[in-house]
């Protein structure tokens, strides 16, 4: 086949979105990447069942995602980076598909395919490859079913669709179980919307419902055949206290922590121009939609930033890797505004007197709104990771608040544990930096491999029993405890790991009888087995 | 009463009722910097040579007008600011009402302007951004009129009002010398003579170079030019702190900081409405938007959105983010916002208009779907931060219920610790004992109307990175000649974005050689409260 004029933007283009996703490969881990990696490659490696012999605050798709990636690419923290680029090579090519046929017209799915590239990997490290990050494939998912469910005729296509709308549901709910409000709110809302068809859409919302039950039940057996259901109710009965928790913490001004917590992570998480284009594109796709989007689709995307918020408002954390959730929404009202805007600018500079002028000022204008793009904090990425520069961390607030270097800190701990471990010796870590046992390439005896599970003051006492019954039966060469990692927004106390620990009179006494305290570090104490 | 004339009258007791919940709001650190320093006018002391502070002596002087017109305590302020803003608004009315063709812009705009002020609370009300509104509107004023006429006599009326106006935002702080650059280059670039154009340029350099003489001759003749020029070296090494030609200033100061504290000063929703309301005037005056829709006549929106973007890119240049600082161009944004707002109830009213005919089942989830968009929107707006700060105030003072935002204030704020060393000072101090106070809340000397003992109001400019020796020498001396009865320390005042140093005032205190030497020979620990330690002299 000749390669002609038209095939060259394609390619290019999808060159370039496939660079821009990995630049994320010199990414390092954040807190979460080094619970799911450790959670994952005990899943996938050890054959593990979720619930029983891994918890965590999320259910457990996420951490199969990362133990698959570790499988295919090997124990390395470019694994995870190298599937999530090309997980997101992937929907963003879906993404546009769907976009040229149901919503915008050529150019904008462009646009909006690369707004959404570049505005994911300038959030950096710690909010990439998260489950909301992965929550892309199946919501794209859920928006071709509802487009496409009215334009099939075969009873056969409409039963694939909505096993394909339970999938999607099922997968969203096992990446994080909030995330269901999307499907329920984006069917729910065809069925309010289209009246003529609204018998279909009820259908498709019954078959989401019935497939997710399907699902969810035959989760249900797995676990219970694998005596992993009562930890799983108790891993519910948990998260309903972790959540009025974080409600109690959370409700101290509605002012401070509604409004003030939600715009900061908000402007923290989607630079300014594309804030102000996805305002001034959503404006202009209402007033002016027919122009922009096929039959008024963009009604769809507005019911998808509302149960965005909902979610957030929810769950009540506002941590920012949950913004990575309206970029979906945002990105083709950013595309619509851009357009219109760079429209708007060439025609101010061809009209009129004084063209000169007219060109300066529009060059100043854009030149501002580049700046608050995407490029900056993507370039910032790259500096403190590839050139490892500190100029564009706030070194003097986080002297200021104190903050040790967890990061650093572990590298002292890896250089102090690597020539005294031996390769069957096993370790335990009672604190929340589980990245030791992602460094040290040990995977954790106990089902909680971190701390805050075991401190919060609503944890059931059958989980501290099975953790010290695990101890005692498969006791760990090294026992590790972590101090200064107070994390009252998981487990409401103010006490770090090392104070929780004396104050679990059993676990303490288990490793002064066993164990000696033979190193430290700024934030570990190292104990080892005795003799 | 006509439906449109109820919604202005409901529009501006709005307006006012924003305004009155100033009264009960407690002061913000700088409004006892000002108020200090206005007192001390009062009291015949004069700008640099008997205090210093890094705001030129305009906003001295207006605080020393508030407290002998309505007494010495700190209500005076709020009550000349709520006045003060009442005249802002009526001629910013006037202005709006002339110059567009839809009243509900001119209506609007002024309970936008006014709850947002409202709600940008303690720290950030009765600034010197906050004063210069009615000045620059005086000036958007001029510039307007100048170009209605072909009068030279008029023309020169009318720059020789925004001469003046612009010499009070001068003296108000350097940096507002902005809106006078603005309104002659409008009326250079629009006016038909360029002969009225030089004269009325001419006028406003001629009254500002004039003013500018005076001080320099006034400096010299009351002995303050030394201290001035130490203030002026002092604040070379303040605006050069965080610098262009660094990434982390770019990252953080800029990329960061400046979108956070824009979006959660202005709110969400007035920007957004801005942005829409900024399109609808701009399409409009270039006829290509849907006719019925608001518009601004003459040069006034271009005048509005230089304005409202040098306004900004003054903050930017500024490189400190204070959200005061933003306080300078809201007002240009707010017939902007009034456009959007109007635009979006446009919409939200057409849609709801448009389910009359629908089904039961449509009609009434779409329409809580509309109602429940507009209480988000709601809360988009400063009407949050409103309550909390302001009206919760206003509530506790007046009915004595307290919030649970007035806790969160009081812990983050200073009042109660001032309370009780206050009260300690009142048993413990003489008649014509005195104190001299080592921190940012100098709040003791405005409560107590104690003079300060040294031209040091507080020790920002003593204690930055940058600070000269001769500076610190000079305050050392003060003290040395007339120790005062008590030193209070503060702590926890760390402003490491403005003084370049990690070190709170205590910090600083033990850092400072000669000052520590100073206080630990000639006085002993006496009295602790949360954040300040009070020594007496021995």
């Amino acid at each position: 086949m000749r390669l002609t004029q038209k095939h060259v933007f394609p390619i290019l283009f999808w060159c370039a979105i496939a660079a821009a996703l990995s630049l994320m490969l010199v990414f390092p881990f954040g807190y979460d990447q080094y619970v799911f990696m450790v959670g994952g490659e005990k899943l996938v490696q050890q054959g593990a069942i979720p619930f029983r012999d891994v918890m965590d605050t999320k259910p457990m798709l996420i951490m199969y995602i990362y133990g698959w990636a570790s499988d295919i690419w090997g124990h390395a923290m470019y694994s995870i980076r190298i599937s999530d680029a090309l997980y997101h090579v992937i929907s963003l090519y879906l993404f546009f598909h769907l976009l040229r046929k149901y919503f915008l017209n050529e150019r904008l799915a462009y646009l909006t395919v690369g707004i959404y590239a570049l505005l994911y990997v300038s959030t950096g490290p710690a909010s990439t490859a998260q489950a909301e990050s992965f929550a892309l494939l199946p919501t794209l998912g859920i928006l071709f079913t509802i487009c496409k469910i009215e334009e099939t005729r075969s009873s056969r296509d409409i039963i694939l669709l909505f096993l394909l709308t339970g999938i999607c549901a099922f997968t969203l709910f096992t990446l994080k179980i909030t995330l269901i409000i999307i499907p329920f709110a984006l069917c729910t809302w065809m069925i309010v919307d289209k009246a003529d068809k609204r018998k279909l859409h009820v259908l498709h919302f019954a078959g989401m419902v019935v497939g997710l039950i399907t699902f969810i039940t035959c989760l249900v057996v797995w676990l219970y055949a694998n005596q992993a259901l009562s930890f799983a109710k108790e891993y519910f009965t948990w998260l309903s206290e972790y959540k009025s928790h974080s409600d109690t913490l959370n409700s101290i001004t509605i002012y401070k922590d509604y409004y003030l917590e939600f715009v900061n992570k908000l402007t923290e998480t989607t630079p300014l121009s594309i804030l102000l284009f996805a305002a001034f594109g959503t404006f202009i796709s209402i007033t002016r939609g027919p122009s922009c989007w096929r039959n008024k689709r963009y009604t769809v995307f507005l019911i998808g930033f509302l149960a965005s918020i909902a979610l957030l408002l929810f769950e009540n954390k506002y941590i920012l890797y949950q913004y990575g959730l309206f970029w979906w929404v945002f990105s083709p009202f950013a595309a619509v505004g851009i357009y219109i805007f760079v429209g708007w600018i060439s025609r101010f500079i061809s009209r009129g007197k004084k063209k000169a002028l007219r060109a300066i000022s529009s060059i100043a204008i854009l030149s501002i709104l580049l700046f608050f793009s995407p490029f900056l904090p993507i370039f910032k990425h790259l500096d403190r990771n590839v050139n490892h520069s500190k100029a564009a961390n706030n070194d003097v607030i986080d002297f200021f608040l104190l903050k040790v270097n967890a990061e650093q800190d572990l590298d002292t701990l890896e250089s102090k544990l690597q020539p005294l471990l031996r390769p069957e010796d096993k370790i335990f870590l009672f604190g929340h930096h589980v990245g030791i046992y992602y460094k040290m390439n040990k995977l954790p005896t106990t089902m909680m491999f971190t701390s805050a599970f075991l401190t919060a003051s609503w944890t059931p006492d059958s989980w501290k029993q099975a953790v010290i019954q695990e101890l005692n039966t498969n006791m760990p060469s090294y026992i590790l405890v972590e101090m200064n990692d107070a994390i009252p927004i998981t487990n409401n106390s103010t006490l770090d790991s090392r104070e929780h620990f004396e104050n679990w009179k059993e676990i303490a006494i288990f490793t002064r009888s066993n164990y000696d305290a033979i190193d430290s570090t700024a934030k570990f104490i190292i104990y080892k087995r005795t003799p | 009463m006509t439906r449109r004339n109820t919604i202005a009258v409901l529009c501006f007791a709005t307006a006012f009722f924003a305004l009155v919940t100033l009264l009960f709001l407690p002061a913000g650190s700088d409004i006892y910097v000002f108020s200090t320093g206005g007192k001390m006018i009062l009291d015949g002391k004069i700008p640099y040579k008997d205090f210093i502070d890094s705001k030129p002596p305009g906003i001295f002087y207006l605080y020393a007008v508030m407290h002998a017109v309505f007494g010495s305590g700190l209500e005076a302020v709020r009550i000349f600011d709520l006045l003060y803003h009442v005249l802002t608004l009526g001629l910013f009315y006037i202005l709006l009402r002339r110059y567009t063709n839809d009243k509900r812009v001119a209506i609007l705009s002024i309970p936008i302007y006014a709850l947002w002020y409202a709600a940008t609370g303690i720290w950030s009300t009765a600034q010197s951004e906050s004063f210069a509104v009615l000045p620059t509107i005086i000036i958007v004023w001029s510039v307007l009129k100048s170009l209605e006429t072909t009068s030279r006599k008029k023309v020169f009326l009318y720059s020789l009002l925004a001469g003046l106006a612009a010499i009070v935002n001068i003296s108000l702080k350097f940096t507002l010398v902005y809106p006078i650059l603005i309104a002659i280059g409008v009326v250079c670039w629009y006016h038909t003579s360029k002969k009225t154009a030089l004269l009325y340029t001419s006028v406003i350099v001629a009254a500002i170079a004039a003013m500018t003489v005076y001080f320099y001759w006034w400096l010299s003749k009351t002995g303050a030019s030394e201290n001035f020029s130490l203030m002026m070296e002092w604040l070379k090494g303040y605006s050069s702190l965080n610098p262009f030609n660094d990434l982390r200033t770019f990252t953080i100061t800029f990329f960061e900081d400046f979108p956070k504290k824009l979006f959660a000063y202005y709110s969400p929703l007035f920007i957004v409405s801005g942005i829409i309301g900024l399109y609808i005037a701009y399409s409009r005056k270039h006829k290509v938007n849907v006719a019925g829709e608001p518009s601004i006549k003459s040069t006034l929106h271009i005048q509005l959105i230089l304005q409202l973007a040098i306004g900004l890119l003054t903050i930017l240049f500024e490189r400190k983010n204070i959200p005061y600082h933003f306080s300078r161009s809201f007002w240009a944004f707010t017939p902007f916002i009034a456009i959007g707002i109007i635009a979006i109830r446009d919409i939200l009213k057409r849609s709801w208009k448009q389910l009359k005919d629908a089904d039961i089942f449509s009609r009434v989830a779409k329409r809580s779907l509309i109602s429940t968009t507009v209480i988000l929107l709601l809360c988009g707006t400063p009407l949050l931060k409103l309550y909390s700060e302001a009206f919760s105030y206003m509530l506790l003072q007046t009915s004595g219920y307290k919030s649970e935002s007035i806790e969160f204030y009081d812990q983050i704020g200073n009042e109660s610790q001032l309370d009780e060393v206050q009260a300690y000072l009142k048993t413990a101090m003489h008649p014509n004992d005195n104190f001299f106070v080592w921190g940012t809340i100098i709040g003791l000397h405005s409560r107590m109307n104690i003079t300060p003992p040294t031209i040091m109001l507080t020790n920002i400019q003593i204690r930055s990175s940058w600070t000269s020796e001769a500076l610190k020498q000079k305050i050392l001396q003060q003290l040395n000649a007339s120790p005062p009865r008590y030193i209070i320390i503060e702590s926890d005042d760390f402003l490491p974005n403005l003084i370049g140093t990690i070190h709170d005032s205590y910090g600083s205190y033990l850092v400072w050689e000669d000052f520590r030497n100073f206080v630990d020979e000639k006085y002993v620990r006496d009295y602790e409260a949360a954040s300040f330690i009070v020594f007496k002299r021995l």
